[in-house]
């Protein structure tokens, strides 16, 4: 080890006389730069790294499934259509109810109001892009079983398990369907009021969504009230547990609120225009 | 009508979101009337569309059926490290994959104090959970982020959480 | 700070002496000037901000009158009032559309969306038994064709079995014509021998003229007892 003590001392020796490691003679690792100029002249000027020949040195990369005029391979059998019309398909980003029973904990949403994607996105911590054929969302069943908060939720998509989790708490569940456009002012509401607009109403249902809206099982908004009663009670019993009285209750009003079909925001008529400024709303004069 | 309809649909310009499609302000006689109503009882459902400005401070409950826990620790415990919450109250414990899924990380952020120490105890705790078995971390020390091998995200997460942090 | 002075030094252009507003404010001689009056007057806005980048920041209208024909759009006087309120000086009105505008987009909402939700549920209700309905009928049809199967296979049964029955009993009466071929002959013969072949003929024509025979007589038996039935 004599030699190893030596070279260190050697190095230790060799450190005092170097100069202080400061700023100013700090430069960069080797390599860790790149040059940003293209070399011009004969030698530098050859490539520029984008090889010789051929799509590389035209950058010109072809389109995905493109081989240079085979017939692509995505195109050389018969298709299966389950993909069919897919985009044109109605997407419904997915929410667990375990994300909401978070969302809940943490206080980001206010489980006493009633809650639907305005709420959602107000949390900041969901979006929805309605330009990207987005049209709700829908809750899922992942942690339902940790699940205990008592909510009235408007979604856009809900299973079976999940209607009876919310149920069960004591809580209202309500299957809705917004338009595009309706979407992308509940997406953000503060910003679409700086618009100056009235608040438009929400178009109805188009024919294939309109058949779950209005089934009493779905909790749609279109179906029957007393249907949706009857079918709280039938699934009370298929899961086994005893459905919570909400006329009894004692936040009886929250859990009642529910839109118009043709209603975009709690509380507030379409045809409204709301000034956020002055904390005015301005209302046709009724003749 | 029908045909009326599909007609201006081809001859009208597009009502496009444009200050060209916009017409100009007429005299008020062709507007309908309005009346403005200040402080109108309906506005407590304008303030409910108005986002938060900041994260909101969670409150005290007595339970929380989600597995979530506000922090209990306050940094002068006696293991010499502290764990901070992100800004939005959550342990920041994360998953990075790299080489296509084919290696994971779980990384460790925010870490202040002895992170030499952490860095010991959660090693001891993934190795707990792998058997025995070794198991190869990085300490950013100037960062405060300690990067560990493998998915072990859940298991840290729950200690850290069990540890107050 | 010599405003002047500085002017010369930096031979700022006239046009763009209007964005300085310390530039445009007279100046007093430097003897009359105390000490406070020169620092007022010193600007010491440095953003170089426009007026109405200014005024956005403060939070009122950018421009006092229109500097552009977009300013004169609804759209744009609306988004003022969205953004600025009562202080825009816009009024409210414009927000809602004209009135024939407004009566041309209920006519154009009365062809893009002509039903109210009852009719939407009407009509939902009526497609929804129309497809119940056809599945019924389709349903019923099946039952009814169900209920004829049992005797369309006895049918089918009974055809197959008369079918081998019948190839049973031309084979045994074939094979007893063989026999009694040769206990006519009383040796064995080659089935292919001219003689055999001859004989077998004759008893076939023999065991068909029998068989004709025995068909007439049934025949006669039964216009016999028909006769027998008419007379009586």
């Amino acid at each position: 080890m004599a030699h190893l003590r030596e070279s260190s001392e050697k190095a230790l020796k060799l450190l005092r006389t170097l100069p202080r490691v400061q700023i100013g003679n700090l430069r960069p690792n080797p390599n860790s730069k790149q040059n940003d100029k293209r070399g011009r002249a004969q030698h530098g000027g050859d490539k520029h790294g984008a090889g010789n020949k051929g799509s590389g040195q035209r950058q010109n990369f072809m389109r995905l499934g493109y081989e240079t005029g085979n017939q692509p391979f995505y195109l050389r059998f018969p298709y299966e259509p389950y993909y069919k019309g897919h985009h044109m398909r109605r997407q419904y980003p997915p929410i667990s109810m375990l994300q909401l029973q978070v969302l809940i904990d943490t206080d980001r949403i206010d489980a006493s109001q009633p809650i639907d994607i305005a709420t959602l996105c107000n949390s900041g911590l969901l979006s929805l892009k309605p330009a990207e054929m987005q049209y709700g969302f829908q809750l899922t069943d992942d942690g339902l079983d940790n699940f205990k908060a008592k909510i009235n939720i408007e979604v856009q998509h809900a299973s079976e398990a999940v209607i009876a989790a919310v149920e069960r708490n004591g809580g209202v569940i309500r299957t809705a369907y917004y338009d595009p456009r309706s979407l992308h002012i509940l997406a953000n509401p503060k910003k679409w009021f700086a618009k100056g607009i009235p608040i438009p109403q929400r178009m109805l249902p188009p024919q294939d969504a309109a058949e779950y809206y209005t089934d009493a099982k779905n909790r749609g908004y279109l179906a029957n009230p007393e249907e949706i009663s009857k079918d709280r009670l039938v699934l009370a019993q298929k899961y086994g547990y005893v459905l919570p009285r909400i006329e009894d209750d004692a936040d009886y009003e929250m859990l009642t609120a529910a839109k118009n079909a043709r209603q975009l925001f709690h509380g507030l008529e379409p045809g409204w225009l709301i000034n956020l400024v002055d904390k005015t709303i301005v209302k046709l004069k009724t003749t | 009508m029908l045909r009326h309809f599909v007609r201006s649909l081809h001859t009208q310009p597009a009502r496009l979101s444009s200050f060209r499609s916009s017409q100009p302000v007429q005299p008020l006689e062709a507007y309908p009337e309005v009346e403005v109503v200040h402080n109108p009882p309906e506005w407590k459902y304008v303030e409910r569309l108005l986002p938060p400005s900041t994260v909101p401070e969670p409150v005290a409950k007595p339970t929380y059926p989600s597995g979530w826990q506000p922090q209990r620790a306050n940094g002068d415990n006696s293991s010499g490290y502290f764990v901070a919450r992100t800004k939005n109250h959550m342990v920041p414990v994360y998953l990075h994959t790299r080489f296509r899924g084919q290696r994971r990380l779980t990384v460790v952020r925010r870490v202040q104090g002895d992170i030499w120490a952490l860095e010991r105890d959660l090693r001891s705790i993934v190795e707990q959970a792998r058997n025995g078995k070794l198991c190869a971390t990085r300490v950013n020390e100037l960062s405060g982020q300690i990067y560990i091998h493998g998915d072990y995200v859940d298991l840290l997460r729950e200690h850290l959480k069990s540890k107050g942090f | 700070m010599n405003i002047n002075k500085l002017t010369v030094a930096t031979r700022i252009p006239i046009g763009c002496t209007k964005y300085f507003s310390s530039i445009a404010q007279t100046e007093l001689p430097a003897s009359f000037v105390s000490e406070d009056e020169e620092y007022k007057s010193v600007s010491r806005d440095k953003s170089g901000l426009r007026q109405q980048h200014k005024n956005v920041l403060l939070e009122t209208t950018p421009y006092n009158e229109a500097h552009s024909w977009i300013h004169l759009t609804e759209k744009y006087q609306r988004s003022l009032y969205g953004r600025y309120g009562g202080k825009s000086n816009v009024n409210p009105q414009i927000c809602f559309g004209t009135i024939t505008d407004r009566s041309e987009t209920q006519k154009r909402q009365s062809i893009t969306q002509p039903e109210t939700v009852q009719q939407l549920l009407e009509k939902l209700r009526v497609s929804k038994a129309e497809k119940q309905a056809a599945i019924q009928e389709r349903e019923n049809g099946i039952q009814k064709k169900l209920e004829k199967l049992e005797q369309w296979k006895a049918d089918l049964n009974a055809k197959v079995e008369k079918r081998r029955a019948d190839a049973a009993a031309a084979i045994e009466r074939k094979e007893r014509l063989i026999e009694e071929v040769r206990r006519h002959f009383g040796f064995k013969v080659d089935a292919r021998d001219e003689r055999f072949k001859e004989m077998l003929e004759q008893k076939e024509k023999e065991d068909k003229r029998k068989q004709k025979e025995a068909k007439r007589k049934v025949k006669e038996d039964k216009m016999m007892a028909k006769l027998v039935k008419q007379s009586s």
